[in-house]
């Protein structure tokens, strides 16, 4: 009895430690951005290491000095846009967690004597747009109005 | 008769037997080491030919070069051509001299009259592969650093964005987030070409390409830049 209790126990903490631990820096700015987070909620939810940048915030990849996510607020102190800069792989796994209808349109662009296929996401629902491939080869994923 | 039978059967016989090579190989004879039947006393030389290709890996990177033009070429006004065997052949010889971080074989080589933009001798399409060489690359005397240029258009799509980030740090250049949520990147004060400031990946490759050329002097003038790519692309 007492070792099922235990067993028990043990499954709750392992179960709530992931709920309230795995979620994904993406995630977090998904639920900031639809509860229309201020910036200090934004500053609770992501971390005190932010810089300050016109109107709004960013944070810097971890092992290099580039903003990772940037986050701008209005003069009621309201969340307007928000980015994140994701690699391939962290992409797949945003299209996965994060369900959403995408439009996606492919564009062979022009720059100088190059010549390069951009894709360009949208999904109106969440407000949410990507472009790739993005500064740093990486995908630049955005929630604007 | 005998005679007019035989020479029918020695002709069939050559005809079936006559190797053809390719134009980017040569035909050899070589002897047969591991069979030397004995005919009597004698052994027997037996000699077989075959084709070896003129210039390394010809038989692969001849497969590479594309007559037709790209759907939906975004520089209007130039003209897609085909290939002449000259042409080809020039660029058969200075492909195996390339340094294996070019990825070579990863690309097609298109063939286009003239660049919208004056002086230009080649131009990339990175979506296919693609890299297009005008009639002003076969008038050049630098032609091996201009493929190594345009590979690094493609190299620099596989680039980390650690890496990315560290060599527009070394490069000089500087980075604005603006009160719209949007990242700004200005290129250097000091180019290293003045094409450079167009956009990040034209100047990696033309520090890729200077620093291919003239090792020495990049390292003089650009040392961390010289260590980042040496550590990527050795020589």
């Amino acid at each position: 009895m007492r070792l099922t209790f235990s067993l028990f126990l043990f499954v709750v903490s392992c179960t709530s430690n992931k709920s309230a631990s795995s979620k994904d820096r993406y995630e977090v700015m998904n639920d900031l951005w639809q509860n229309k987070a201020n910036k200090s909620e934004v500053i609770s939810a992501l971390g005190p290491n932010y810089q300050l940048a016109p109107s709004g915030i960013t944070y810097s990849f971890t092992t290099f000095n580039y903003p990772k996510s940037g986050h701008f607020f209005n003069q009621a102190n309201q969340i307007t846009v928000q980015f994140i800069f994701l690699e391939k792989d962290e992409f797949e796994t945003f299209k996965n967690k994060i369900k959403c209808p995408w439009s996606v349109e492919k564009k062979m662009v022009s720059s100088g004597h190059t010549v390069k296929t951009i894709e360009y996401g949208e999904c109106k629902i969440l407000s949410l747009k990507y472009t790739y491939p993005s500064n740093l080869n990486t995908y630049e994923i955005r929630w604007e109005k | 008769m005998k005679i007019v039978f035989s020479l029918i059967i020695l002709s069939i016989s050559l005809t079936s037997h006559a190797l053809e090579c390719l134009w980017w190989q040569t035909k050899y004879s070589a002897t047969v080491v591991n069979k030397h039947p004995k005919k009597g006393k004698v052994r027997q030389h037996p000699r077989r030919e075959y084709c070896r290709d003129r210039w390394p890996n010809a038989n692969l990177y001849v497969k590479q070069f594309k007559d037709d033009p790209i759907l939906g070429w975004s520089h209007k006004g130039e003209v897609f051509k085909k290939w002449s065997r000259d042409e080809k052949q020039l660029i058969l010889e200075i492909l195996p001299s390339l340094p294996s971080w070019i990825e070579v074989q990863n690309y097609n080589f298109r063939r286009a009259k003239d660049s919208i933009y004056k002086g230009n001798p080649a131009a990339s399409e990175l979506t296919n592969g693609s890299i297009i060489l005008y009639d002003l690359f076969f008038k050049e005397k630098n032609k091996k650093s201009i493929i190594v240029h345009e590979s690094s258009h493609h190299l620099y799509k596989k680039v980390a964005p650690k890496d990315i980030a560290d060599f527009l740090s070394m490069s000089g250049w500087s980075i604005e987030v603006t009160a719209d949520g949007k990242v700004y990147e200005f290129p250097p004060k000091k180019l290293i070409q003045p094409d450079s400031a167009s956009e990040k990946d034209e100047d990696f490759a033309n520090h890729v390409e200077s620093y291919y050329q003239n090792p020495k002097s990049y390292k003089t003038t650009y040392p961390k830049l010289y260590d980042f790519f040496n550590q990527r692309y050795p020589l």
